[in-house]
Parts: structure tokens; sequence; C-alpha cells
């Protein structure tokens, strides 16, 4: 009681007075830092209990953490971080905790070593030593004489990029064959003297080290902030991201994972909507229950929960799937940022302790910047017994190599690390009589043998008998291991090759997979004839089956064929990698004839694809023409032929792209970027003009205009005046305007001034604008000059003439010299105050461009600019959202069309992907912090969501965010969420800017819609009401605009369903809660909606549908109807192939009083996976 | 054990010179005062500060006065600045290096690139020549001296590392093309290929063959320093006692005042013409012989502090040592330049550079404020550096060892 301060008292007292105080608290106030408090905020998963193990004094801001042999917790310490101050001296620390009588709780810490600046990973060796980051260096330290105390200091490596501190060098942790991997995040730029040269990462990804060699090399590339990586028992490893939703992520050797700035392809995680995650541990052992062994822990810091998913195979990869949460917490400064089993088989906890977690956002220096606390926690089993400590540091090789029977992964893993420390003859000798012992009988021999091959890479003994009987095992993932482990003894194999050459033909796709990516590997390290001829064998894994498309999961575009970059498949991804890889020897042999692929097209096809440049689309031409290619695979390699080809190419691709979208496209880009017309045939472009379906008429009359057709300027005409073709109509407009030439500025101008409808007017405006900017001005400033009713076609009119001026090199300007000092219609400035900001940020414009908003701004009498709110404002605003503000009410604001937040930001993946998805926003920001993004989006912005703005040779202006860049071409994501590509020799200037989020979103909410909305987000992620659940629920929908009559009263789908292109169909989502609400589900006066959404069915097999009521409703799954019973909870069992497959609703709206909450599950015992679609 | 060490010091060579060319006096870089030393070049550059050997050697070597140093080196950098590209394109690294080049001001450039390149072999010796003559070209505007330093050469350390000899045979075409592209435009070279070699066993200049260790940076200072004409010199003092009266019979590169004898021992002040090279390996030994002692041992104290012992025989013949207050100035002077580094580093190439100056400095560009507030700390070290590296007079005092507590073992 003594220690009841009066700082206590007043604490205590100031909690309790309603309002203001409580507000200001919650902004500026950090909770006391006690263990005990924070110890009852926990919410630990049924069946367990959490303890605390350490906190300060003995450790401060851990970041990293890993167990040495002898148990004892090694932690990464920083009070420095994120950046040093002028004149501090490095002060930051590794600390080893001791538990000395195993009663789950640390007893001592010593201070092993001290002077570092911001070390964010460290491992120990197993022989009292340490690799340790240290900002641009990798250390190595040792304690020579037992006191815990590192008296030796090395640096191993050095030139590891400090741009970013949050994203310097991390992750430490051992293969299962003694390699040393660590991670490095996006916006670090490493280059490293090694003595095989030089190796350079620019972005994230994951440095594959073995220390004996001081051999470095890439492991995978990219990630954002790559926090996460384990091993499974098969020596699989998998990676979480901290800053890209994408839940697991399988790290096949070799791969581009999101994130990486340059790469043709990428692959993406397993579980698209998940939150950022940071650290990673693959559970095992007897302490825990069954079912939670092999499951995959992360932690969603930012949500101050811990999450774990179950990972399956599938196919030549992998499935995962979100189960039960070990456990979570309200406690603000709860910040559990790595994630380790300890020896007792509990599951040991960093926390890293912040209110705040990151540093771009909140000041280096901001004193709510907790510097000083941090924890580790330790959550075990209930009523289980602990798993003994085993005694490996001085046990005799004998009986490590016992422990490598033993069932958890962290005594295996410390046997072998402890053996590889011995001299190597004694272990070689133990080795091979303990492997005389195994009975050949025994199942559980198979993953002994695999432990014994890893302990001799450990021991860097090749031993190519073991390697020869486990590449033939009868277990697929032993051979898998194996088949990883001849990559990297293949220099001292003799003739690694034709051991390959089985793998390669393995009847399991996850060992294809493995030899595929081991040939990619063996071949570049070889070069040569070597690498010729195995580019020649990886490509005859196309001989069997490749994984079913759609294999890897991804936030889906039905419509149009899209390079998209991202891996359709596995296997397909791993031969791609592997093409690209070893391009450098197998295109030149191929083109001086020494390889031909067996003579199999087939092959040389998915070589050539790989590739995909100009250099082979010649090739690609002459497969496709001497019939060599099924109908089916042509569209992609047409379309790719139509970006990189020459005239006659061109041609050659027109005669074929029939109405195909894809391959249209390509033709008009062409046209566009690289002024490349097919060199005959154009004039067939007529026929495109008569297609049944508008998008084909629509790009015929852009190719038209584009390659100057003049036989058809009369029928682009008629179309551009064709009252009821709207979509052709715009690109017969745009068509006319690429002809670039008097004949179509007379002609639009006639167009922009006739005495037409709004919208008509605006769509000529805008296309001349494209052309003569100066010249559509004066028509645009007179639409703008015209009032009228604030109708959404109007809306639409306003937009598309502002988008067509600020999307052209000077139309900004233009507008600005003839808009002058004239006064413009209210709605027509708001429109374009919003639309230009991320146009015309501070060094992105110049002259009369830069003043365009100035100018819109006195023309619409607005004075100043958006709202800014002041430090007291904010406050004030805070106080007022957590006294009075309406989370339900909110979430409704949230979902309006007015406000759109929708089209940019996802909730659990569901909507746009412009900006960062706000799945756990309340847990991560502070209420000034919102206000503050809300009021002012350029204040504060995520990372990978600054705007880039290109201007193309061709004039073109475009920005948005970027998504990646690959040698050839630079992909935005613009504001309407669209991919947009652009070849990277078309750029004539690039900036990069700030927030795509316009400023004034929220000038035109009432002070109580203001509340409840920021509220609303301020719940976000908290436990209760407004936090995404676990399970996989229907988040992204449909809703069918108009019902077509003849639907009313009858019990049957719209004719075509989803797919049909004649129904016009809005996107919707559902509430945090799952739940698609009834109020956005009424459309109309019908009283019958319909509604769909998408399951992308990763493994083939049953799947099991679940609704809370079935009342009103009718389920199509796949276009089949379900049989449902009419009343209450409703389950159906589905069978369903590989693929996306529509779930169509009709709901009758006379009968059903509550909205749809539509979750999905595995069926026990089958195969079947699948997930929800989401994005926008 | 004693006597081991004074056999070990008698042994000692004086320096680098006899490792490297000794050039002639035009030859030598005259450092003048004022100077800025700017090191520029890959890993071996980068990795030089946190050791401090060169600059220090460059600092107190040579006649009297004042330069400071820059630290551009930056890891597995090439001729192109292709590490320096950070953000931009690979090939935006070349525009950054010379920016970083400018703003460090240099009046001497001392450079150090190739060892990277070689990895190439013969096929990429005309890019790099290409490369180098175009970085060389891009940095004669800023009127700086300049000197090549040649990569050096690769140890062989054994399995499980590689064998360096293929590297070596590559890197010995660099080091002979990077000598005549220096011959050629009249720049300063050193050698470092030919010079550095370990003295045997245990003596090793790298931990893992291909970066210097901390002997390997000594030598390598010793080395560049000489050939510069800018090595430390010894001292070396002869002393005759007779009774009170005492003598100096020479004195080289130190002034020797207030000789005192009596009471069996010898007293006198000593300033030294330039401070010593570094404590314990043998540079620049100071050599003291004093005959005319009685016999038994004596205990040098230098300000009080005991340095050494020896018999009076021994003292008659010459005692070299390196150690005492000179010496450790000199090692003061160097973890003082370390330090100045280290705030240059920072103030040069901050962490979170995007959110400072970049991309996001919107965010956190209010914290730009903080970078400028190196520089007073690094005039600070510099001024210290100038400071302690002018030698001061030191009292000298020989005592028999007997009237020392504990008296001689």
């Amino acid at each position: 009681m003594k220690n009841m301060s009066l700082a206590t008292f007043l604490l205590t007292a100031l909690a309790l007075m309603p309002g203001s105080l409580a507000a200001q608290r919650n902004l500026r106030k950090a909770p006391k830092p006690d263990p005990a408090a924070e110890l009852r905020e926990f919410q630990p998963a049924e069946g367990f209990e959490v303890n605390l193990f350490a906190a300060n004094p003995m450790i401060a801001k851990p970041i990293n953490m890993n167990f040495d042999a002898r148990g004892r917790l090694w932690v990464a310490s920083s009070g420095i971080y994120p950046h040093i101050k002028p004149g501090q001296v490095p002060n930051d620390r590794i600390l080893i905790l001791e538990d000395l009588d195993g009663d789950g709780a640390a007893d001592r810490s010593t201070v092993f070593a001290d002077g570092l600046l911001m070390p964010t990973g460290v491992v120990p060796d197993d022989d009292e030593g340490a690799y340790i980051a240290n900002s641009t260096d990798l250390l190595y330290m040792k304690d020579h004489d037992g006191d815990r105390k590192a008296d030796e200091k090395r640096v191993i490596l050095s030139g590891f990029g400090i741009e970013d501190t949050h994203h310097i060098l991390h992750t430490f942790r051992y293969g299962p064959g003694g390699n040393l991997y660590f991670n490095q995040s996006i916006y670090i730029h490493s280059h490293v003297e090694t003595p095989y040269g030089v190796r350079r990462l620019n972005g994230g990804g994951i440095w594959q080290f073995r220390p004996e060699k001081l051999r470095l090399e890439i492991y995978v590339r990219g990630m954002c902030n790559g926090w996460g990586h384990h091993f499974d028992r098969w020596g699989q490893s998998f990676g979480a991201d901290g800053a890209y939703g994408d839940g697991v992520i399988y790290l096949m050797p070799g791969a581009t994972i999101i994130g990486s700035p340059t790469s043709r392809k990428i692959m993406r995680g397993l579980n698209p909507g998940s939150p950022k995650e940071c650290g990673a541990e693959i559970l095992s052992g007897r302490h825990l229950p069954p079912e939670w062994r092999g499951t995959f822990v992360t932690n969603d810091f930012r949500a101050h929960r811990v999450r774990r998913y179950r990972i399956s195979e599938n196919g030549a990869g992998y499935a995962s799937k979100q189960v039960s949460e070990p456990l979570r917490s309200k406690h603000i400064s709860f910040r559990p940022v790595d994630v380790k089993m300890g020896p007792d088989g509990a599951i040991y906890f960093a926390d890293w302790y912040n209110p705040i977690i990151q540093h771009g956002e909140v000041d280096f220096r901001s004193p709510m910047r907790n510097r000083q606390h941090g924890r580790v926690w330790r959550l075990s089993a209930k009523g289980r017994a602990l798993v003994k400590r085993p005694e490996l540091a001085g046990a005799p090789e004998g009986k490590l190599l016992e422990h490598l029977k033993d069932p958890e992964d962290w005594t295996r893993h410390h046997a072998k690390r402890v053996l590889s420390h011995r001299p190597r003859a004694d272990v070689a000798r133990a080795l091979k009589e303990w492997i005389g012992k195994l009975d050949p009988e025994d199942e559980a021999t198979g993953h002994h043998l695999l432990e014994a091959l890893w302990t001799y890479q450990s021991i860097d003994e090749v031993e190519p008998e073991l390697l020869g009987r486990l590449l033939r095992s009868p277990d697929h993932r032993v051979r898998a291991a194996a088949t990883r482990v001849l990559g990297h003894w293949y220099a001292r194999l003799g003739s690694p090759l034709p051991l390959l050459a089985i793998q390669v033909a393995d009847e399991s796709p996850r060992v294809r997979l493995e030899a595929v990516r081991t040939l990619g590997m063996v071949g570049s390290r070889a070069g040569g004839a070597t690498a010729e001829a195995a580019m020649e064998l990886a490509m005859t894994a196309l001989d069997q089956p490749l994984d079913p498309s759609a294999t890897t999961p991804g936030h889906g575009s039905r419509r149009h064929f899209k390079d998209g970059g991202v891996a359709s498949g596995f296997l397909d991804y791993a031969l791609h990698v592997t093409a690209v890889d070893l391009e450098p020897w197998w295109l030149p042999a191929l083109e001086a004839g020494r390889i031909n692929f067996g003579g199999n097209s087939r092959r040389l096809e998915f070589a050539l694809a790989a590739v995909g440049t100009k250099r082979v689309v010649g090739r690609l031409v002459s497969l496709i023409r001497e019939g060599k290619v099924p109908a089916a695979r042509q569209e992609g390699l047409l379309a790719m032929v139509a970006l990189h080809g020459d005239p006659g190419q061109l041609a050659f691709v027109f005669e074929r792209a029939e109405e195909r979208l894809g391959i249209l496209d390509s033709l008009a880009r062409s046209a566009l970027e690289r002024k490349v017309v097919p060199a005959r045939g154009i004039d067939r472009v007529d026929v495109l003009l008569k297609a049944s379906d508008e998008q084909v008429r629509a790009v015929g009359a852009r190719l038209a205009g584009l390659w100057k057709v003049g036989g058809l300027r009369a029928e682009l005409e008629r179309l551009a005046k064709s009252p009821s073709d709207p979509v052709a109509r715009v690109a017969a407009l745009e068509g006319l305007a690429f002809f670039s030439d008097k004949l179509s500025v007379a002609f639009l101008k006639g167009q922009g001034s006739a005495g037409g409808s709004m919208e008509k007017r605006s769509q000529a405006v805008a296309a001349l604008a494209s052309i003569d900017p100066a010249a559509a001005a004066p028509l645009a400033v007179n639409i703008f000059t015209t009032g009228g009713k604030g109708s959404s076609e109007r809306q639409a009119s306003l937009g598309r003439l502002f988008s067509a001026f600020l999307s052209r090199q000077g139309g900004a300007g233009a507008l600005a010299n003839s808009i002058g000092a004239k006064k413009l219609a209210q709605d027509a400035v708001k429109i374009g105050v919003r639309l230009s900001e991320p146009y015309l940020q501070p060094g992105q414009a110049a002259g009369a461009e830069s003043r365009l908003i100035e100018i819109l701004r006195k023309a619409g009498g607005l004075t100043g600019g958006p709202k800014k709110l002041s430090l007291a404002d904010t406050e004030k605003l805070a106080t007022e959202v957590v006294e009075s503000g309406d989370p339900a009410r909110g979430e409704a604001l949230y979902h309006s069309s007015e406000l759109a937040c929708l089209k940019c930001h996802a909730i659990g993946g569901a909507g746009g992907l412009v900006g960062p998805d706000l799945s756990s926003i309340g847990t991560t920001a502070q209420l000034d912090y919102l206000i503050d993004s809300i009021f002012d989006p350029n204040k504060a912005i995520k990372e990978n969501y600054h705007s880039t703005a290109v201007i193309t040779k061709d004039g073109r202006v475009l920005t948005g965010i970027k998504l990646r860049e690959t040698p050839s071409e630079l992909v935005l994501r613009d504001s309407d969420g669209r991919e947009v590509p652009v070849r990277r020799d078309n750029i004539a200037r690039r900036t990069t800017g700030g927030s795509l989020m316009p400023s004034g979103l929220v000038d035109s909410l009432t002070r109580d819609e203001l509340r409840d909305l920021i509220r609303f987000l301020s719940e976000i992620g908290k436990i209760g009401d407004y936090s995404v659940g676990r399970r996989s629920t229907a988040r992204r929908w449909r809703l069918l605009e108009r019902v077509p009559a003849g639907l009313e009263a009858t019990d049957k789908a719209p004719v075509g369903g989803p797919g049909d292109a004649g129904l016009s169909w809005t996107p919707a989502y559902s509430r945090v809660s799952g739940k698609l609400s009834l109020s956005d589900l009424d459309r109309g006066k019908t009283g019958i909606a319909f509604a769909w959404c998408e399951v992308r069915v990763v493994a083939g097999g049953s799947i099991r549908i679940e609704l809370r009521s079935t009342t009103g409703l009718t389920l199509w799954v796949a276009g089949e109807k379900a049989e449902m019973a009419p009343e209450g909870a409703g389950r159906v069992v589905v069978k369903l192939p590989v693929g996306v497959h529509s779930l169509l609703f009709r709901v009758d709206l006379k009968k059903r009083r509550r909205g749809i909450l539509c979750e999905i599950d595995d069926v026990p015992g089958s195969p079947g996976r699948a997930q929800f679609v989401v994005g926008r | 054990m004693q006597i081991r060490f004074f056999f070990a010091v008698l042994a000692f060579s004086t320096g680098g010179a006899a490792v490297a060319q000794p050039l002639s006096a035009e030859d030598s870089l005259e450092l003048r005062d004022g100077d800025r030393v700017v090191f520029l070049g890959n890993t071996f550059i980068e990795r030089s500060q946190s050791y401090g050997y060169l600059e220090t050697l460059l600092a107190v070597g040579g006649p009297r006065r004042d330069v400071t140093f820059r630290n551009l080196g930056w890891s597995a950098d090439n001729v192109f600045g292709h590490s320096r590209a950070v953000f931009d394109r690979p090939s935006a690294g070349f525009g950054k290096l010379r920016k970083q080049v400018v703003e460090a001001k240099p009046t001497v450039l001392v450079i150090g690139y190739g060892s990277n390149a070689a990895y190439a072999g013969k096929k990429g010796l005309d890019s790099f020549l290409e490369g180098y003559r175009r970085l060389l070209d891009a940095l004669a505007g800023t009127g700086a001296r300049i000197v090549l330093l040649s990569p050096i050469r690769l140890e062989n350390k054994g399995p499980p590392l590689p064998n360096p000899g293929p590297q070596n045979a590559n890197l010995a075409v660099y080091v002979k093309a990077i000598g005549e592209l220096a011959a050629g435009r009249d720049y300063r070279y050193v050698n470092l290929f030919k010079a550095l070699r370990a003295e045997g066993p245990g003596r090793a200049l790298t931990d893992n063959g291909i970066h210097l260790n901390a002997r390997g940076y000594r030598a390598a200072a010793r080395t560049i320093a000489a050939a510069l004409g800018l090595d430390v010199e010894g001292v070396e003092v002869k002393l005759e006692a007779r009774g009170d009266a005492v003598r100096a019979s020479s004195a080289r590169n130190a002034v020797v005042r207030e000789l005192k004898g009596g009471a069996g021992g010898v007293s006198f002040s000593m300033t030294r013409s330039m401070l010593p090279g570094f404590p314990g390996g043998g540079d620049a030994a100071e050599v003291l012989s004093i005959g005319g002692l009685l016999p038994g041992a004596y205990a040098l104290r230098i300000d009080g502090v005991e340095v050494i012992k020896a018999t009076a025989a021994t003292w008659k013949v010459g005692v070299a040592f390196d150690r005492g207050p000179d010496f450790d100035r000199v090692d003061k002077i160097r973890r003082l330049g370390v330090e100045k580094n280290f705030f240059y580093f920072h103030r040069y190439r901050p962490a979170n550079w995007p959110y400072i100056y970049g991309f996001r400095k919107h965010e956190q560009g209010n914290n730009a404020v903080e970078i400028p507030l190196f520089d007073p700390l690094i005039a600070e070290k510099e001024a210290e550096i100038a400071r302690l590296r002018v030698p001061v007079a030191r009292s000298y005092v020989l005592l028999p060892a007997s009237a020392e507590k504990g008296g001689s073992r």
C-alpha cells in the first residue's frame, strides 16, 4: 500500500472520470508498465495458461530470440531503435536468459554483448558463440571462458543496408542441414563481399549462409517485412510477412515472393486477407495437444494477438488454413514480435512491449515510444506434462544421435547443432553405426534417416550412399528433402544430373518441384554445358501434369486474360523460375542449335514463354504457326507476341486474335507505347466493331484509331454518336482521337459543344483533351460552369473530364488557363480538387499545372484548403469519439457509396487494394493518428502506399501505387484499383509522391457522422464486435443492380448467372462481423435480391458451406442449385474441383429479416481446401 | 620472460619502409595544413574506418600539420558506384558517388578499387579500366591530389574456404593495370598486392582470406604511409652517465633536456619530433641506451608510469620499447578517429534515409534537423586529435629497480 503513490491514486481517479480526460489518456498516455496488469489481460486458448518468463530489468526491448542447446534463451535487445541520436554511444545488447530451476521463469540474465547498434537478430551456434545482426554487419561473438560474456568479436559479413531500421538484417534461423538463414526487408540494399565474389540483394529476401565456408547465397527474394521463417519436420520452409497480408508463405527455394522490386513473376502467400504478421514457429512435441502439433504460429502484433495456421500439402505446394488462436490481449503495449518453442515444450513469446509499433508514422523521438521495457511470456498447456529438458551440450555422440528420434523439433535441431561442432570423423563413425541399427521395417525410420542425412550435411560430410537411398525413399517427403540436399552437395557428387533426371520424373509433384528448383540452382552455379543440360532436364517435368491451375490463391479477376505476374501454380512457377535462372545459358544454346529440348514443342514453348521478350517471340510465332501449341494455351502466347513483336509478327497475331481481349489489348498497347502496328490486315478490325461483346467492340474502335484505319473513320463517327452502345461510344471517341488530325479534332469539338447530353459532351471533350488539351479546355469549362442536379451521371461526367485532362501532359495547365477567373459549379470544383490531388503533388507538377487546385478552389469560392485540425481540435474530437461515437453507425458510413472507403480500403482482404487493409487499424492507430490520417492523408503514409507518377514518352500522365517492376515493365495500381502496366522504355519521367487518398473526404460529414466513423475505425481489430474472426467468411460480394423482369416470382437464377455480362453487378462487402447486411442487399422495389461471392478451391474435394439461417435464401453453387432446409441453419457439402466457383444467392426480401453470413470449412477426411476470393 | 621480451624488442624492424619501395622526396605526398584526405573504395576502405590505423599514421607521421579525414568506403562498391545506387537503378550510383566525394571536399583522394571487378577475370578488365578512367575524370574536378591503391593479395586459409589461387591470378592482372593507370596519369600509387604478406604462421593479415584483420590494417597503414613518405620514425637516444653528470651523445628525432644524474639513477626531459607508431607491434619503437650505470636492474618511468625494466648491461646496449604515454597517445588518436568516423558515417549515410530525406520525408523529415548535429561532434573529435598529435615534453626517470616496491623479478 505504501507503493500506492499519489501518482497511482491520481491515475486511478482520472480513469474514473468520464469524458475528456479518459480520451486524452488514450491519446497521449501509455499504461503503466506492470507485468501483472499485462498478464491479467491475456486470453489464452482453451486449456492453456500464460506465465511471465522474464521482464525488465532482466530484459528490455526484445526483438529476436533463439534458444541454445543448453536451454538458454538469447535475446537481441535495442533501446536505440529506431534511430541513433547524434552523440549517442551504441549500447544495445545481447542477453542470455536462464531458467536454472526449470520452473518456467528466468532466474538469471547475463549481458553477453554490449555496445551494439540496433541488433535485430541473434542466434547462438550451440558452441558458446552467436551470430548477431548489428546494423550493417553480421557479427560473430563468442564466450571462450565460460562466463557467458563474449570475449571474441568478429565481423563476418558487412554491407547490409540500413535504409529502414525495421527492415535491417533479422529473423535468424538455422536450417536442418546447418545453413544459417537471415532476412532483410523491402527497403534494404545489401552489397556484400564474400570469398566467392560479391553478393547483392536489393529489396527483401532471405539469405542462406554457410558459416564455415563463408558462402552466402540468396534463398528467396521478396516479402515486404519477412519477419518470420521456420522449417517444418521435413525441411520445407514457411514464412510470415509483417507488411503484406498473405498469411503463411511457402518459401520455395529461389522464388520471388510479393514485394520484390524486380521480377517477372511472383508467388503469393497461402492466406490472402490475413493481417500483418511477425515471427514464426512450427509447433511440435509431446507437451502440446496432438492437434496443435505441426501448426504454424505467428503474431498479429498490431492487434495484440497470436494466430495459428494448419499447413497441408497441396499438389506440388501447400495449402494453409487458420485455426484457433493461441493467445490474445487487450493490452495496447503487448507486442508479440517473436515466438519460439522452448526446451520444455512450451511456447515462448518475445513481447516488445510498446504502444507504438513503427517509426514511419510516429516520430523517432516520440515520448510515447517505450524504450525500457520488454517481456518474454510462456504459454503452456494446462494439465499436460512438460517435456524433460534434454541434456545435449556434453552428451556423447551416440546419445545425441538417439535424440534425433525425439518428437520435439527443438531437441532434434539442437542435437544436430551440437554434433556439428564435434570432430567430423567421430560423428561420421557414430552415424554409420546408428544408421546400421535402425529397423528398416519401422515406419519411423524414414524420418530418422532424413535426420541422419541432415547430420551429414551439418558436418559437411558428403554421403552418397545414404543420399541415394533417400532419393528413392518410399516417403515422398523424404525424397523431396533429399533432393534438396543433393543440390547442396552437387559439386562433390561427380555427376548429379542423372540422379536429378530420376527425381524430376518422380510420381510425387512435390519431389518434381524440388528437382526442378535444384536443377535451376545446380545449373546456375555450374554454368556452361551443365546449365544447358539442367534446363533440358527441368523442362521434362512438363511431361507430367503440372498443378491444376489457380493453385495459389490470389485476388481474382475473371474477365480478362492477364499475365498479372502472379504464379498460377507451384510446379508451373518452379519451372518458370528455373527457366529464368538458366536463361543466360540455355537461350544462347538454343539459338546456336546446341539444344532443342528433345524436339518437344511443349517444353520449348514453356521455356520461351518464361523469357517472354522480343528475343524469343519469333520462335513462339513459329511454334504456333506450325500448329504445335494447343488452342487453350495460345491466348497468353499471342498476347506476348503482340507486346514484343515486330509488325509482321503483330499481323500474325491479329490474324489469330479473334475476339480475345487479352490479345487485342496487347495489340493496342503496342500501338500506343511502341508505335508498332501489324504489317497487314488491319482493315479487318471492322469485324470487331460488329462483335456481340461490347468490350470487343470497344477495343476494336480503339484499335481502328490507333492503327489509323482511314476507311473506318465514318464507322467510328457513327458509333461515337450511337445512343445505345455507351461502351463502344466512348471507345469510338478515343479511337477518333488517336487519328490525331484536323478531321478528328473538328469532329470531337462538334460533339463536345453540340447540344447533346452532358454525358455525351463530356465523353467527346475527354477524348479531345487527350490530343489537344488547349482546344478541349474551353469546352470543358463550359460544362463545369453549368450547374445541375447531383446525379450519378453528372458526377461521372465531371470525373471523366477532369481525369482526361489530368492524365495528359499539359492537360492540367490548359484547364487552369481556361478556367482563369471564371466561377464553376460547386460539385465540379469538389470533384476536380479531389481528382487533381494525386496528380499535382508538390514536386510532380510545375507552372500552370501546379496552380490548378488553387484556381479550382477560387473558381468554386472555396476558401482555404481542406479542413485541417489543430492539436486542440484533434483532442476535442477524440474525446467526443470516445464519449459518443457509435461504431455501428460508423460502419454503415464506411459502407456508404458517398464515402466509398471500400473502394480503396479492404477489411479482411475484401475491398479495394489501393490503400492499406484496415483489419487491425483500431489496434495499431491511436485516435489522433486516425484523425490526422483522415483529415490529412499525406501526413503519414503506410509503406508501399506512396504514389508513383509517370509521364510517358507518348505524353500520358499515370499515377498509382507501384505494384511491381520487371526488367521491361512497371505496373501501377491506379486509384480505381486497376492494374496499369507501362513499358519502362516508354517512361519519360517518374516521381514518387504522397498519398492517393484525397483530402477533404470527410468535409461533407456532420460532426455526429465523423464521430461515428472514427469510432468505428478505432474499434476495428479490437477484441469485440469489430474484429475479423478466424473462420473463412464470404466478404466480397457482387449484387445485382436491377433484377430483370421475370425473375421476381420464380425461384431461379438470372440467366447466365454471375458471369453474364448483360447483367449489372455492383461490388458490396460484408461488415467486419462477416455479415452482408440486409440494407446493402435491398436494391429496389422487386422484393428480390441476387448476390454472389466466389470460392477458390485450392485442393479439389468436398467443402462445407455453412449458413446461420436459410430463411428466404436459395443457393446455387457453381451453377447447381443446392439442397437446403428452408428454415434454420444451413449446411451444404459440395464436391468441387480446383478453380474458382461462384455461390449465387437469391434472397426473398419479404421473408428474410437478416443479412447473410456465409462461411466455408473443410470436411474431415476430404482433401478439399477452399478460400473465399477477396480483393476489390 | 623479461629476457625474452628484450630480445624480441631488439629484433624489431623500424616500420613498413622495409616492405615498401622507398620513394624519393619529390614522390612523397606532402600533406599540408588544412588538407582533407578522403578515402574512397569498397569494403577494404569501408572497414578501415573502424580500425583507424591508416588515418592515424597519416595524421601523426611526417612534418607537423593538421589534416582531417573522411571515409567514403562502401561495401562491395566498384568504379561505377553500384553499391551507392540504393533505391535507384545501379547506373545512378555513379552520380551519387561523385556527389558524396564533392561534398566531402577532398584535397587528397585515396582510392581503392579493383578487388571485386577482378572476379570477372581478364575479360572484365577493359570495362573496369574504362570505368576507372571515367571515375578519375569525374573526380579531377575536385582538384584533389590522387593516390591509387591496388587491391590486396588474398590469403589461402585452406578448406573449407576456397583456394584463392585463381583469383590472385586475376588480381595480378588488375594490379598491373591499375599501376599503369596511375603512372599514365602521374598519380601516386601503392602496390599493396606486392607489399602485404603475412610474416609467418599465426601472423595472418586476414581472418577470411579476403578482408584485412587488425594486424592486416596496421601493416597496410604502415605500407601506405611509408610509400607516401609519411611514415613515423623511431626515436633513438644515447646517454652516458658519469656520477651526477649525464651527457647525451646522440638524439635522433627527439630533443633531450634537463639531464640529471645521481642517487644511482638518471632523469631527463624528452620531446619527440613526431609521435611514435602504435603500441605493441614494433612500429617505430623507441630505443634508449644509457651507459655508465652502476650494475643492477633499473626501471624506466615516463611521466611517473613505469614502462620497462632492464639491467645496467642491457641499458648500455640499448633497450627498445613501444609503450608509454606517447604510444598511448597515438592509440588514443586512433580511437578518436574511429569515433569520428562513426559520427561521419551516420552523418553522410544515415539509416532510415527514405524517412529523413527520401520519399517518406513528409513523415519523419522533421528528424532531418538531427543529422547536421553530427558536425560539431566531428569537429570536436578532430580538434582533440589536432591537439594530441603535437608531442609534448615527457619526464623520463631511470632508477634502480630495487628501490621499487616489489623489486626486480
